[in-house]
Protein backbone atom coordinates (compact mmCIF):
# COMPACT_ATOMS: atom_id res chain seq x y z
CA UNK A 1 0.00 0.00 0.00
CA UNK A 2 1.13 3.64 -0.95
CA UNK A 3 1.18 5.62 2.07
CA UNK A 4 0.93 9.21 1.12
CA UNK A 5 2.66 12.29 2.71
CA UNK A 6 -0.37 14.49 3.46
CA UNK A 7 -3.87 12.70 3.33
CA UNK A 8 -6.49 15.75 2.49
CA UNK A 9 -9.41 13.21 1.92
CA UNK A 10 -8.74 10.92 4.89
CA UNK A 11 -9.33 14.26 7.00
CA UNK A 12 -12.62 15.20 5.34
CA UNK A 13 -13.75 11.28 5.51
CA UNK A 14 -13.19 11.41 9.43
CA UNK A 15 -15.65 14.21 9.77
CA UNK A 16 -17.60 13.85 6.32
CA UNK A 17 -21.09 15.09 8.02
CA UNK A 18 -19.86 17.97 9.72
CA UNK A 19 -18.16 19.23 6.79
CA UNK A 20 -20.74 18.61 4.29
CA UNK A 21 -23.58 20.27 7.04
CA UNK A 22 -21.53 23.34 7.22
CA UNK A 23 -21.49 23.41 3.25
CA UNK A 24 -25.15 22.85 3.15
CA UNK A 25 -25.97 25.63 5.65
CA UNK A 26 -23.65 28.32 3.62
CA UNK A 27 -25.19 27.60 0.23
CA UNK A 28 -28.56 27.55 1.63
CA UNK A 29 -27.79 30.97 3.18
CA UNK A 30 -27.83 32.65 0.11
CA UNK A 31 -24.96 35.02 1.72
CA UNK A 32 -21.18 33.95 0.02
CA UNK A 33 -19.47 36.70 1.09
CA UNK A 34 -19.02 38.49 4.90
CA UNK A 35 -21.35 36.07 6.61
CA UNK A 36 -21.82 34.82 9.96
CA UNK A 37 -19.51 31.87 9.58
CA UNK A 38 -16.51 34.30 8.13
CA UNK A 39 -17.40 36.37 11.46
CA UNK A 40 -17.87 33.55 13.52
CA UNK A 41 -14.88 31.95 12.21
CA UNK A 42 -12.84 35.19 13.13
CA UNK A 43 -13.86 34.92 16.57
CA UNK A 44 -13.42 31.16 17.33
CA UNK A 45 -9.96 31.05 16.11
CA UNK A 46 -8.80 34.38 17.79
CA UNK A 47 -9.94 32.80 20.95
CA UNK A 48 -8.51 29.58 20.26
CA UNK A 49 -5.30 31.60 20.03
CA UNK A 50 -5.65 33.37 22.82
CA UNK A 51 -6.12 36.68 20.83
CA UNK A 52 -8.83 39.86 21.39
CA UNK A 53 -8.78 40.21 17.43
CA UNK A 54 -9.14 38.65 14.05
CA UNK A 55 -9.39 39.44 10.77
CA UNK A 56 -9.93 36.48 8.01
CA UNK A 57 -8.20 36.84 4.20
CA UNK A 58 -7.93 35.30 1.53
CA UNK A 59 -4.52 33.27 1.90
CA UNK A 60 -1.18 33.41 4.05
CA UNK A 61 0.33 35.98 1.80
CA UNK A 62 -2.28 38.39 2.18
CA UNK A 63 -2.16 38.11 5.79
CA UNK A 64 1.40 38.84 5.71
CA UNK A 65 1.20 41.51 3.50
CA UNK A 66 -1.93 43.00 5.21
CA UNK A 67 -0.35 42.91 8.68
CA UNK A 68 3.00 44.87 7.34
CA UNK A 69 0.78 47.17 5.15
CA UNK A 70 -1.37 47.89 8.81
CA UNK A 71 2.25 48.60 10.31
CA UNK A 72 2.70 51.28 7.97
CA UNK A 73 6.14 48.84 6.32
CA UNK A 74 7.10 49.80 2.82
CA UNK A 75 9.72 51.35 0.53
CA UNK A 76 12.76 52.16 2.14
CA UNK A 77 12.09 49.91 5.55
CA UNK A 78 13.88 46.84 6.03
CA UNK A 79 12.05 43.95 7.29
CA UNK A 80 14.41 40.86 9.09
CA UNK A 81 13.04 37.18 8.51
CA UNK A 82 14.46 33.98 8.17
CA UNK A 83 15.06 32.22 4.81
CA UNK A 84 14.18 28.30 5.69
CA UNK A 85 10.58 29.27 4.80
CA UNK A 86 7.55 29.44 2.26
CA UNK A 87 8.46 31.80 -0.62
CA UNK A 88 5.02 33.84 0.09
CA UNK A 89 6.82 35.78 3.29
CA UNK A 90 9.54 37.20 1.13
CA UNK A 91 6.85 37.81 -1.38
CA UNK A 92 4.53 39.80 1.27
CA UNK A 93 7.75 42.03 2.09
CA UNK A 94 8.87 42.09 -1.54
CA UNK A 95 5.20 43.18 -2.29
CA UNK A 96 5.31 46.53 -0.31
CA UNK A 97 9.04 47.55 -1.34
CA UNK A 98 10.61 46.72 1.64
CA UNK A 99 13.99 45.20 1.71
CA UNK A 100 14.32 41.91 2.76
CA UNK A 101 17.03 40.83 5.50
CA UNK A 102 17.84 37.31 5.32
CA UNK A 103 18.73 35.66 8.77
CA UNK A 104 19.94 32.10 9.67
CA UNK A 105 17.79 29.88 12.17
CA UNK B 1 -44.01 38.41 -1.34
CA UNK B 2 -40.77 40.47 -1.38
CA UNK B 3 -38.78 40.74 -4.41
CA UNK B 4 -34.99 40.48 -4.33
CA UNK B 5 -32.83 42.70 -6.34
CA UNK B 6 -30.55 39.58 -7.67
CA UNK B 7 -31.17 35.82 -7.03
CA UNK B 8 -28.59 34.98 -5.16
CA UNK B 9 -30.07 31.10 -4.03
CA UNK B 10 -32.36 30.27 -6.77
CA UNK B 11 -29.74 29.09 -8.87
CA UNK B 12 -28.53 26.68 -6.37
CA UNK B 13 -32.34 25.80 -5.58
CA UNK B 14 -33.20 24.45 -9.04
CA UNK B 15 -29.69 22.78 -9.95
CA UNK B 16 -28.83 21.37 -5.81
CA UNK B 17 -28.54 18.36 -7.39
CA UNK B 18 -25.37 19.34 -10.07
CA UNK B 19 -23.66 21.39 -7.72
CA UNK B 20 -23.15 19.06 -4.71
CA UNK B 21 -22.05 16.73 -6.98
CA UNK B 22 -19.36 19.00 -8.40
CA UNK B 23 -18.59 20.10 -4.33
CA UNK B 24 -18.39 16.39 -3.59
CA UNK B 25 -16.29 15.60 -6.21
CA UNK B 26 -13.36 17.94 -5.02
CA UNK B 27 -13.71 17.20 -1.95
CA UNK B 28 -13.60 13.78 -2.38
CA UNK B 29 -10.25 14.18 -5.10
CA UNK B 30 -8.22 15.61 -2.15
CA UNK B 31 -6.44 18.40 -4.94
CA UNK B 32 -7.67 21.22 -3.44
CA UNK B 33 -4.92 23.85 -4.82
CA UNK B 34 -4.20 23.06 -8.09
CA UNK B 35 -6.04 20.41 -10.15
CA UNK B 36 -7.57 19.20 -13.35
CA UNK B 37 -10.72 21.46 -12.36
CA UNK B 38 -9.08 24.64 -12.28
CA UNK B 39 -7.45 24.10 -15.66
CA UNK B 40 -10.50 22.58 -17.51
CA UNK B 41 -12.56 25.51 -16.80
CA UNK B 42 -10.08 27.77 -17.61
CA UNK B 43 -10.12 25.95 -21.00
CA UNK B 44 -13.84 25.42 -21.35
CA UNK B 45 -14.83 29.23 -20.17
CA UNK B 46 -11.78 30.31 -22.91
CA UNK B 47 -13.50 28.51 -25.11
CA UNK B 48 -16.77 29.57 -24.70
CA UNK B 49 -15.25 33.19 -25.55
CA UNK B 50 -13.41 32.39 -28.58
CA UNK B 51 -10.45 32.94 -26.81
CA UNK B 52 -6.86 30.70 -26.61
CA UNK B 53 -6.11 31.14 -22.82
CA UNK B 54 -7.75 31.65 -19.77
CA UNK B 55 -6.53 31.99 -16.07
CA UNK B 56 -8.58 31.68 -12.92
CA UNK B 57 -8.07 34.08 -10.26
CA UNK B 58 -9.53 34.79 -7.19
CA UNK B 59 -11.61 38.04 -7.71
CA UNK B 60 -11.96 40.11 -11.07
CA UNK B 61 -10.20 42.89 -9.42
CA UNK B 62 -6.72 40.17 -9.28
CA UNK B 63 -7.52 39.94 -13.27
CA UNK B 64 -7.67 43.31 -13.17
CA UNK B 65 -4.44 43.99 -11.56
CA UNK B 66 -2.62 41.08 -12.91
CA UNK B 67 -3.39 41.77 -16.24
CA UNK B 68 -2.40 45.63 -16.09
CA UNK B 69 0.73 43.92 -14.50
CA UNK B 70 1.23 42.14 -17.34
CA UNK B 71 1.17 44.77 -19.72
CA UNK B 72 4.12 46.54 -18.05
CA UNK B 73 1.74 48.93 -16.33
CA UNK B 74 3.64 50.55 -13.40
CA UNK B 75 4.73 53.76 -11.50
CA UNK B 76 4.47 57.19 -13.93
CA UNK B 77 2.24 54.92 -16.38
CA UNK B 78 -1.83 56.46 -16.77
CA UNK B 79 -4.87 54.27 -17.37
CA UNK B 80 -7.93 55.53 -19.09
CA UNK B 81 -11.06 54.47 -17.33
CA UNK B 82 -14.42 55.64 -16.57
CA UNK B 83 -15.97 56.93 -13.24
CA UNK B 84 -19.14 54.93 -12.97
CA UNK B 85 -17.75 51.89 -11.42
CA UNK B 86 -16.45 49.88 -8.53
CA UNK B 87 -13.40 50.55 -6.54
CA UNK B 88 -11.90 47.67 -7.50
CA UNK B 89 -11.64 49.13 -10.81
CA UNK B 90 -9.35 51.80 -9.82
CA UNK B 91 -7.88 49.83 -7.18
CA UNK B 92 -6.68 47.59 -9.46
CA UNK B 93 -4.99 50.35 -11.27
CA UNK B 94 -3.51 52.41 -8.20
CA UNK B 95 -2.23 49.39 -7.08
CA UNK B 96 0.43 48.69 -9.83
CA UNK B 97 1.43 52.26 -8.97
CA UNK B 98 -0.02 53.74 -12.31
CA UNK B 99 -2.10 57.05 -12.21
CA UNK B 100 -6.05 55.87 -13.22
CA UNK B 101 -7.84 58.89 -15.54
CA UNK B 102 -11.11 59.53 -15.75
CA UNK B 103 -13.55 59.89 -18.98
CA UNK B 104 -16.84 60.79 -19.40
CA UNK B 105 -19.58 58.25 -20.63
CA UNK B 106 -21.90 57.76 -23.40
CA UNK B 107 -25.54 58.77 -21.79
CA UNK B 108 -27.63 55.68 -23.91
CA UNK B 109 -25.22 52.89 -22.99
CA UNK B 110 -23.28 54.34 -20.00
CA UNK B 111 -20.40 52.52 -21.06
CA UNK B 112 -17.34 54.43 -21.83
CA UNK B 113 -17.52 57.16 -24.89
CA UNK B 114 -14.96 56.56 -27.67
CA UNK B 115 -15.03 60.19 -28.53
CA UNK B 116 -13.83 61.30 -24.89
CA UNK B 117 -10.87 59.03 -25.25
CA UNK B 118 -8.40 60.78 -26.99
CA UNK B 119 -8.59 63.75 -25.07
CA UNK B 120 -7.26 62.07 -22.14
CA UNK B 121 -4.32 60.27 -23.61
CA UNK B 122 -1.04 61.59 -22.81
CA UNK B 123 2.57 60.52 -23.18
CA UNK B 124 2.11 58.47 -20.31
CA UNK B 125 -1.05 56.74 -20.93
CA UNK B 126 -0.46 53.13 -21.45
CA UNK B 127 -3.84 51.07 -21.27
CA UNK B 128 -7.47 52.05 -21.66
CA UNK B 129 -9.48 50.26 -19.12
CA UNK B 130 -13.55 49.84 -20.77
CA UNK B 131 -15.87 48.66 -18.39
CA UNK B 132 -19.06 46.86 -20.02
CA UNK B 133 -21.49 48.33 -17.84
CA UNK B 134 -24.61 46.35 -16.54
CA UNK B 135 -24.24 43.24 -19.31
CA UNK B 136 -23.66 45.83 -22.44
CA UNK B 137 -20.39 45.54 -24.10
CA UNK B 138 -18.85 48.93 -24.80
CA UNK B 139 -18.46 50.20 -28.62
CA UNK B 140 -15.40 47.83 -28.75
CA UNK B 141 -14.15 49.02 -32.55
CA UNK B 142 -13.52 52.52 -32.26
CA UNK B 143 -11.79 52.16 -28.58
CA UNK B 144 -9.68 49.42 -30.39
CA UNK B 145 -8.69 52.12 -33.28
CA UNK B 146 -7.65 54.79 -31.00
CA UNK B 147 -5.49 51.87 -29.02
CA UNK B 148 -3.66 51.17 -32.00
CA UNK B 149 -2.91 54.34 -33.29
CA UNK B 150 -0.87 55.45 -29.77
CA UNK B 151 0.02 52.14 -29.03
CA UNK B 152 -2.46 51.22 -25.81
CA UNK B 153 -3.33 47.93 -24.26
CA UNK B 154 -7.01 47.42 -24.34
CA UNK B 155 -8.25 45.77 -20.64
CA UNK B 156 -11.66 45.33 -20.58
CA UNK B 157 -14.01 44.58 -17.32
CA UNK B 158 -16.07 42.08 -17.98
CA UNK B 159 -17.26 41.93 -14.63
CA UNK B 160 -20.89 42.24 -15.15
CA UNK B 161 -20.57 41.15 -18.80
CA UNK B 162 -19.51 37.18 -18.83
CA UNK B 163 -21.49 36.03 -22.29
CA UNK B 164 -22.01 39.48 -23.44
CA UNK B 165 -21.32 39.67 -27.90
CA UNK B 166 -19.62 42.82 -29.75
CA UNK B 167 -20.46 41.82 -33.28
CA UNK B 168 -21.94 38.54 -32.88
CA UNK B 169 -18.57 37.22 -30.90
CA UNK B 170 -18.15 37.22 -27.65
CA UNK B 171 -14.38 37.66 -27.97
CA UNK B 172 -14.82 40.99 -29.87
CA UNK B 173 -15.91 42.30 -26.37
CA UNK B 174 -12.65 41.41 -24.69
CA UNK B 175 -9.88 43.79 -26.08
CA UNK B 176 -6.35 42.42 -25.33
CA UNK B 177 -7.37 41.11 -21.92
CA UNK B 178 -10.45 40.60 -20.51
CA UNK B 179 -11.16 40.42 -17.02
CA UNK B 180 -14.21 38.40 -15.57
CA UNK B 181 -15.53 37.94 -12.23
CA UNK B 182 -17.53 34.95 -10.99
CA UNK B 183 -18.14 35.58 -7.47
CA UNK B 184 -21.93 35.25 -6.56
CA UNK B 185 -24.93 36.98 -8.02
CA UNK B 186 -23.57 37.60 -11.28
CA UNK B 187 -24.18 36.12 -15.14
CA UNK B 188 -21.94 33.24 -14.03
CA UNK B 189 -21.24 33.33 -10.09
CA UNK B 190 -19.83 30.71 -7.60
CA UNK B 191 -20.49 30.43 -3.48
CA UNK B 192 -17.50 32.89 -3.13
CA UNK B 193 -14.77 34.96 -4.93
CA UNK B 194 -13.74 34.19 -8.47
CA UNK B 195 -11.94 35.50 -11.53
CA UNK B 196 -10.53 34.76 -14.73
CA UNK B 197 -8.51 36.86 -17.33
CA UNK B 198 -8.66 35.91 -20.85
CA UNK B 199 -6.54 36.98 -23.64
CA UNK B 200 -5.60 35.56 -27.37
CA UNK B 201 -1.89 36.88 -26.31
CA UNK B 202 0.41 33.82 -25.35
CA UNK B 203 2.91 36.15 -24.00
CA UNK B 204 0.69 37.92 -21.63
CA UNK B 205 -1.16 34.63 -20.87
CA UNK B 206 2.01 33.82 -19.73
CA UNK B 207 2.77 36.32 -17.78
CA UNK B 208 -0.15 36.24 -15.67
CA UNK B 209 0.03 32.85 -14.33
CA UNK B 210 3.49 33.31 -13.30
CA UNK B 211 2.17 36.44 -11.34
CA UNK B 212 -1.10 34.52 -10.55
CA UNK B 213 0.75 31.16 -9.21
CA UNK B 214 3.58 31.67 -6.68
CA UNK B 215 4.89 28.37 -7.78
CA UNK B 216 3.54 26.60 -10.39
CA UNK B 217 6.19 25.21 -12.55
CA UNK B 218 9.09 25.34 -10.17
CA UNK B 219 8.72 22.11 -8.48
CA UNK B 220 11.91 19.51 -9.76
CA UNK B 221 10.94 16.21 -9.46
CA UNK B 222 11.87 12.79 -9.73
CA UNK B 223 10.06 9.59 -11.06
CA UNK B 224 10.69 6.83 -8.40
CA UNK B 225 8.79 4.03 -9.29
CA UNK B 226 4.95 5.01 -9.20
CA UNK B 227 6.27 8.14 -6.88
CA UNK B 228 6.46 11.66 -7.74
CA UNK B 229 9.38 12.66 -6.13
CA UNK B 230 10.11 16.17 -5.44
CA UNK B 231 13.54 16.92 -5.55
CA UNK B 232 13.67 20.81 -4.58
CA UNK B 233 11.83 24.24 -5.81
CA UNK B 234 13.36 27.02 -7.85
CA UNK B 235 11.34 30.41 -7.32
CA UNK B 236 12.43 32.45 -10.92
CA UNK B 237 9.64 35.33 -9.98
CA UNK B 238 7.69 36.41 -7.36
CA UNK B 239 3.29 36.09 -7.97
CA UNK B 240 0.64 36.76 -6.10
CA UNK B 241 -0.92 33.76 -5.06
CA UNK B 242 -4.48 35.09 -6.61
CA UNK B 243 -5.26 31.71 -7.83
CA UNK B 244 -8.48 30.49 -8.61
CA UNK B 245 -9.52 27.24 -6.06
CA UNK B 246 -11.07 24.24 -7.67
CA UNK B 247 -13.99 24.40 -5.40
CA UNK B 248 -15.11 27.48 -7.23
CA UNK B 249 -13.69 26.17 -10.51
CA UNK B 250 -15.58 22.54 -10.32
CA UNK B 251 -18.94 24.62 -9.28
CA UNK B 252 -18.30 27.18 -12.52
CA UNK B 253 -17.65 24.19 -14.73
CA UNK B 254 -21.50 22.64 -14.11
CA UNK B 255 -22.88 26.08 -14.38
CA UNK B 256 -21.47 27.11 -17.45
CA UNK B 257 -23.07 24.46 -19.60
CA UNK B 258 -26.67 26.17 -18.25
CA UNK B 259 -25.32 29.88 -19.11
CA UNK B 260 -26.63 30.69 -22.07
CA UNK B 261 -30.31 29.13 -20.83
CA UNK B 262 -29.70 31.96 -18.22
CA UNK B 263 -29.02 34.75 -20.82
CA UNK B 264 -31.55 33.79 -23.11
CA UNK B 265 -34.02 33.95 -20.14
CA UNK B 266 -32.89 37.26 -18.83
CA UNK B 267 -33.10 38.85 -22.53
CA UNK B 268 -36.92 37.63 -22.28
CA UNK B 269 -37.31 38.92 -18.96
CA UNK B 270 -36.01 42.68 -20.44
CA UNK B 271 -37.91 42.12 -23.55
CA UNK B 272 -41.24 41.71 -21.12
CA UNK B 273 -40.06 44.30 -18.82
CA UNK B 274 -39.95 46.56 -21.91
CA UNK B 275 -43.48 45.67 -22.84
CA UNK B 276 -44.75 46.05 -19.48
CA UNK B 277 -43.07 49.56 -18.79
CA UNK B 278 -43.28 51.20 -22.57
CA UNK B 279 -45.61 53.60 -21.66
CA UNK B 280 -44.26 55.34 -18.63
CA UNK B 281 -41.84 57.63 -18.54
CA UNK B 282 -39.10 55.43 -17.87
CA UNK B 283 -35.55 55.83 -20.16
CA UNK B 284 -35.17 52.11 -20.53
CA UNK B 285 -31.90 49.74 -21.75
CA UNK B 286 -30.15 50.78 -24.90
CA UNK B 287 -29.02 47.60 -27.00
CA UNK B 288 -27.03 49.05 -30.05
CA UNK B 289 -27.45 46.70 -33.20
CA UNK B 290 -24.31 45.63 -32.87
CA UNK B 291 -24.41 44.07 -28.91
CA UNK B 292 -25.61 41.37 -27.63
CA UNK B 293 -27.01 42.84 -24.24
CA UNK B 294 -26.94 39.81 -21.20
CA UNK B 295 -28.85 41.98 -18.62
CA UNK B 296 -26.73 41.17 -15.62
CA UNK B 297 -28.81 44.09 -14.68
CA UNK B 298 -31.92 46.00 -16.02
CA UNK B 299 -31.37 50.05 -15.81
CA UNK B 300 -34.29 52.23 -15.69
CA UNK B 301 -33.93 55.86 -15.56
CA UNK B 302 -36.36 58.42 -13.61
CA UNK B 303 -36.86 61.28 -12.51
CA UNK B 304 -37.84 61.35 -8.91
CA UNK B 305 -35.23 58.10 -8.15
CA UNK B 306 -34.92 57.94 -4.56
CA UNK B 307 -39.16 58.37 -4.42
CA UNK B 308 -39.30 55.80 -7.10
CA UNK B 309 -36.96 53.30 -4.73
CA UNK B 310 -38.94 53.98 -1.83
CA UNK B 311 -42.08 53.13 -3.30
CA UNK B 312 -41.18 50.31 -4.58
CA UNK B 313 -39.35 49.30 -1.20
CA UNK B 314 -42.70 49.72 0.36
CA UNK B 315 -43.94 47.07 -1.71
CA UNK B 316 -40.98 44.51 -0.76
CA UNK B 317 -39.23 45.41 -4.32
CA UNK B 318 -35.84 45.75 -4.27
CA UNK B 319 -33.87 47.73 -6.43
CA UNK B 320 -30.14 48.04 -6.92
CA UNK B 321 -28.11 51.60 -6.72
CA UNK B 322 -25.18 52.00 -8.70
CA UNK B 323 -22.06 54.10 -8.64
CA UNK B 324 -23.42 56.92 -6.19
CA UNK B 325 -21.45 58.91 -6.11
CA UNK B 326 -19.55 58.32 -8.78
CA UNK B 327 -15.73 57.72 -8.25
CA UNK B 328 -14.75 61.18 -8.80
CA UNK B 329 -16.93 62.31 -6.10
CA UNK B 330 -15.71 59.67 -3.76
CA UNK B 331 -14.05 60.74 -0.15
CA UNK B 332 -10.97 58.72 -1.13
CA UNK B 333 -10.01 60.56 -4.29
CA UNK B 334 -10.50 63.61 -2.95
CA UNK B 335 -7.31 65.03 -3.58
CA UNK B 336 -6.84 64.22 -7.08
CA UNK B 337 -8.40 67.24 -8.45
CA UNK B 338 -12.04 65.91 -9.53
CA UNK B 339 -14.95 68.67 -8.93
CA UNK B 340 -18.90 67.71 -9.39
CA UNK B 341 -19.61 69.04 -12.76
CA UNK B 342 -16.84 67.21 -14.42
CA UNK B 343 -18.52 64.47 -15.84
CA UNK B 344 -21.98 65.99 -16.26
CA UNK B 345 -23.26 63.01 -18.01
CA UNK B 346 -21.96 60.15 -15.44
CA UNK B 347 -23.41 62.77 -12.54
CA UNK B 348 -26.92 62.53 -13.85
CA UNK B 349 -26.90 58.99 -14.82
CA UNK B 350 -25.62 58.78 -11.13
CA UNK B 351 -29.20 60.63 -10.31
CA UNK B 352 -31.88 58.71 -12.19
CA UNK B 353 -30.70 55.32 -12.70
CA UNK B 354 -31.89 52.45 -10.56
CA UNK B 355 -31.96 48.58 -11.90
CA UNK B 356 -34.74 46.42 -11.42
CA UNK B 357 -34.73 42.68 -10.13
CA UNK B 358 -33.25 40.75 -13.05
CA UNK B 359 -32.45 37.20 -12.64
CA UNK B 360 -33.30 34.07 -14.90
CA UNK B 361 -35.93 33.03 -12.31
CA UNK B 362 -38.06 36.18 -12.21
CA UNK B 363 -41.55 34.81 -12.61
CA UNK B 364 -44.04 36.78 -14.66
CA UNK B 365 -46.18 36.85 -11.26
CA UNK B 366 -42.98 39.14 -10.16
CA UNK B 367 -42.84 41.21 -13.16
CA UNK B 368 -46.51 41.92 -13.29
CA UNK B 369 -45.99 43.05 -9.50
CA UNK B 370 -42.82 45.33 -10.50
CA UNK B 371 -44.62 46.71 -13.18
CA UNK B 372 -47.82 47.45 -11.25
CA UNK B 373 -45.61 49.12 -8.36
CA UNK B 374 -44.06 51.20 -11.14
CA UNK B 375 -47.72 52.42 -12.42
CA UNK B 376 -48.40 53.46 -9.00
CA UNK B 377 -45.02 56.24 -8.71
CA UNK B 378 -44.17 56.69 -12.11
CA UNK B 379 -45.58 59.36 -14.41
CA UNK B 380 -47.29 58.27 -17.92
CA UNK B 381 -45.01 59.13 -20.80
CA UNK B 382 -45.42 62.50 -22.34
Amino acid sequence: MAVLWMDHKAQYLSIKEDVDTALRRVIESGVYILNDDVTGFEQEFASYCGMAYGISVNCGLDAIRSALLALGIGEGDKVITVDNRCPSVALAIDHMRANLSESHY
Amino acid sequence: MPIPWLGYKQDYEQHRETINGAIQRVIESGAYQRGEEVSAFECEFAEYCGVSHGIGTNSCYAAMFLSLLACGVGPGDEVITVPNTDITTTAAISHTGAQFVWTEIDGRTYNIDPKRIEEKITKKTKAILPVHLYGLPADMDPIMEVARAHRLWVITDNALAVGARYKEEKQSAIGHMGCFSFVYGKGLGTYGDAGMVLTNDAKLAERVRQLNLYHDGTMQTETVGKTQLLTGFRYESEGYYTRLIPLHAAVLREKLKILDSWIAKRREIAQFYAQLLGDLSLILPYEPVKCEHVYRNYTVRVAKRDYVRRELAKRGIETGLHYVPPLHLQPVYRNRGYNAGDFPITERVAKELITLPMYPELTEGQLLEISKALHACVSPAS
